[in-house]
């Protein structure tokens, strides 16, 4: 029998939301103004373009280099003295300093630390012995795919649908359960024959129907603006999808089990979301951490449900393959919600 | 030990509760029986709001019983809580919800339920029933949390602090409301540090202080038992009233009255101590600016027992 007060504060769950106008911003318009933002900053698949700095000394060879340096498309030249170009350098406006010494050998110099420097710095050589006429023993052939699924928006838009999730997820529950905490209406409630259990678990279920529409919403921008497709079945997706949402809501449901300040709330949930966000692979893929931070990395909730995501729709890869991730996520679930019960205050 | 009445519907004995050092409720019985309005009267911290929630199953008592319609704590709160009804001191609910939403949820907590727009007619609700609680004022808001309270049609009903905060008039409309709420046969258990609201509402008061109840009794007992006879109000200067007084002695006793203009003095018989009193006013020619008589008033009885008005800090 499904139980009538669990019913009504369901629906109350979903008014909250409807009726909160800020809600509705973070949870469908932040997502989809990043898509936008970095949709179309990266959208541009042509060839990277570097900026270099063209030291001015006196070697003869020097303007022709520099002459035929300026012509390429990979590059973008500024020719300057040696301070000039230091500056530049510093404020990141050129990713190297280029100059012939007195042999004609062309000096670089730049922070290999800095991959966009050392892409430059690889083009710049290379163009050089073209110049000088260098033939390649075993010419290469680039066959530039371009297939869907493989653009950076596509790597993006599963990140910000799991991101949205939890941001959404963690804040907007546990902000409610401390706001009615403070407000004695927790209290109140315990002054009611309800059964306590029915108002966590309104909180789950209300987060399904908020679900559902930052799914519909981001992933439907995504597809209508840049042509985003689901490799994999929509039915696992939303599996993905509704576990994160369980395990991030009873992450929240931790976080706002005992304080009655929604300052101290923030501050937990700064110090949750931000690492997480920028740590579980949600704007960049993880594989260029450390390997010690790689695998502290893969055990947080957020990367679990962003590579979940990820593979079943851009890989196409079914439920059964994505045990690793789906455990962990369960993991959560369980984990918070037991450990949620064991602290709550109701006043 | 007595036996409670048919009639009781809640009797607690001999509640103790301590907040670390402080004792915030020490040896507190009381009984509310079947129809009557009950009233604890304190000033700020006197332990009103503790003894409240302790009755209503929300902090369990360092010692003490409690028996609500021969009901305990813990055993049988789930149906002791189906029993009585709830506004706490300081609550706000949603503020994003209608009327109607509130007292949906609240009615969706109870087996069985008042009608929700008779509910509504009843709090004199009617065109506010979609209007959020944001929008409210407060008197009208207090009106939707006493619905709250009222919406499974409890027999005994807990008010703590009903009307704080709540200009004159809502406050009067409030009272009006809850002696219908009283007409309908149930019990109140009221909490409040407004004088005027215990002698309007209440058929028995128990004034606190420091988390003791000092005096219980209808309004009559207690006056008469602690504040006996009238008040004579009088204006006149000090020179002449110590001339007064070498002629009458009861007079002796006459106090300044607190806003500093004229004196007051507490008597038995006000009829014979008037006429003696204008007697002396004019054998002596004293220039008297005003004068009354009003009877005792639970303000005396605080002032008496506690040495302080209810209001003073
Ligand atoms: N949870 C608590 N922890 C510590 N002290 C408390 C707690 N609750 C109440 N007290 C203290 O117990 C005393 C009685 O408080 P209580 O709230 O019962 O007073 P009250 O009569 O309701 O006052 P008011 O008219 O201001 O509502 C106060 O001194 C208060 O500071
Ligand atoms: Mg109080």
């Amino acid at each position: 029998m499904i139980n009538k007060s669990l019913v009504e504060m369901v629906k109350g769950r979903w008014r909250e939301f409807k009726r909160e106008p800020s809600a509705m911003f973070f949870v469908v318009f932040m997502p989809i103004l990043w898509m936008l933002i970095l949709g179309l900053a990266f959208s541009d698949s042509k060839q990277e373009r570097y900026s270099i700095g063209l030291k001015n000394g006196s070697h003869a060879e020097e303007s022709q280099v520099f002459d035929y340096l300026a012509k390429q498309s990979q590059l973008k030249v500024f020719e300057g003295d040696e301070a000039e170009l230091a500056t530049k350098l510093k404020r990141g406006e050129v990713l190297l300093m280029l100059e012939l010494d007195a042999k004609g050998q062309a000096v670089m110099h730049f922070d290999p630390s800095n991959p966009e420097a050392a892409r430059a710095h690889d083009a710049s050589h290379h163009l050089i012995q073209e110049y000088y006429g260098r033939t390649d023993p075993r010419p290469t052939i680039a066959n530039h795919v371009k297939a869907v699924g493989s653009r950076y928006i596509d790597f993006l838009i599963p990140g910000l649908l799991a991101l949205s999730l939890f941001t959404s997820s963690l804040f907007g529950t546990g902000m409610t359960i401390v706001a009615n905490r403070r407000e004695n209406l927790l209290k109140r409630y315990m002054a009611t024959p309800m059964n306590p259990y029915e108002y966590i678990v309104s909180h789950i279920i209300g987060r399904y129907f908020i679900f559902a529409v930052e799914f519909c919403c981001i992933l439907g921008a995504g597809m209508l603006m840049f042509g985003f497709q689901v490799q994999g079945n929509w039915l696992s997706l939303i599996t993905v999808g509704l576990l994160g949402t369980a395990s991030f809501t009873s992450l929240g449901i931790l976080c706002g089990s005992r304080t009655a300040n929604t300052s101290t709330y923030n501050g937990i949930n700064n110090l949750l979301t931000l690492p997480m966000m920028m740590l579980s692979g949600v704007w960049f893929s993880r594989a260029h951490f450390p390997d010690w931070l790689a695998s502290i990395v893969e055990f947080l909730p957020l990367t679990a449900c962003v590579d979940a995501i990820r593979r079943v729709a851009l890989e196409g890869v079914g439920l059964a393959s994505l045990g690793f991730e789906l455990g962990i996520l369960a993991f959560y679930t369980v984990a918070c919600t037991v450990f949620a019960k064991m602290s709550f205050k109701w006043y | 030990m007595r036996v409670p009445n048919a009639g009781t519907v809640l009797k607690a004995q001999g509640l103790v509760k301590k907040f670390a050092q402080l004792l915030a409720v020490d040896q507190v019985s009381l009984e509310v029986s079947k129809g009557e309005c009950f009233a604890l009267l304190g000033p700020n911290g006197a332990g009103k709001t503790t003894t409240c929630e302790m009755l209503e199953g929300l902090t369990s008592p360092d010692t003490g019983d409690i028996e609500i319609c021969g009901l305990k704590f813990p055993k049988q709160r789930g149906d002791i809580l189906k029993l009585i009804g709830v506004a706490l001191q300081e609550t706000n609910l949603y503020k994003k919800y209608t009327v109607k939403e509130t007292l949906e949820l609240f009615s969706s907590f109870y087996p069985k339920t008042l009608s929700i727009p008779g509910l509504v007619a009843k709090l004199k609700l009617e065109d506010k029933l979609d209007t959020r609680l944001e929008h409210l004022s407060g008197g009208q808001k207090q009106r939707v949390y006493l619905g709250c309270a009222l919406v499974h049609n409890p027999d005994l009903l807990f008010l703590d602090e009903p009307t704080s905060g709540l200009d004159p008039q809502a406050r009067r409309y409030l009272w009006e409301l809850l002696r219908e709420v009283k007409a309908d046969g149930r019990s109140i258990f009221l909490t409040t540090h407004y004088m005027e609201e215990a002698q309007e509402l209440a058929d028995r008061i128990a004034i606190m202080d420091h988390g003791k109840i000092i005096a219980m009794g209808t309004l009559q007992e207690l006056v008469s038992t602690h504040c006996q006879g009238d008040f004579l109000e009088f204006q006149c200067a000090e020179s002449e009233l110590e001339s007064l007084q070498n002629s009458l002695s009861w007079l002796k006793t006459a106090k300044k009255l607190p806003t500093g203009e004229g004196f007051e003095v507490n008597v038995d018989n006000a009829t014979t101590k008037t006429r003696e009193f204008m007697r002396e006013v004019d054998a002596l020619g004293v220039n008297l600016g005003h004068f009354s008589i009003r009877q005792s008033t639970l303000e005396d009885v605080f002032l008496k027992l506690t040495g302080r008005n209810i209001r003073d800090d």
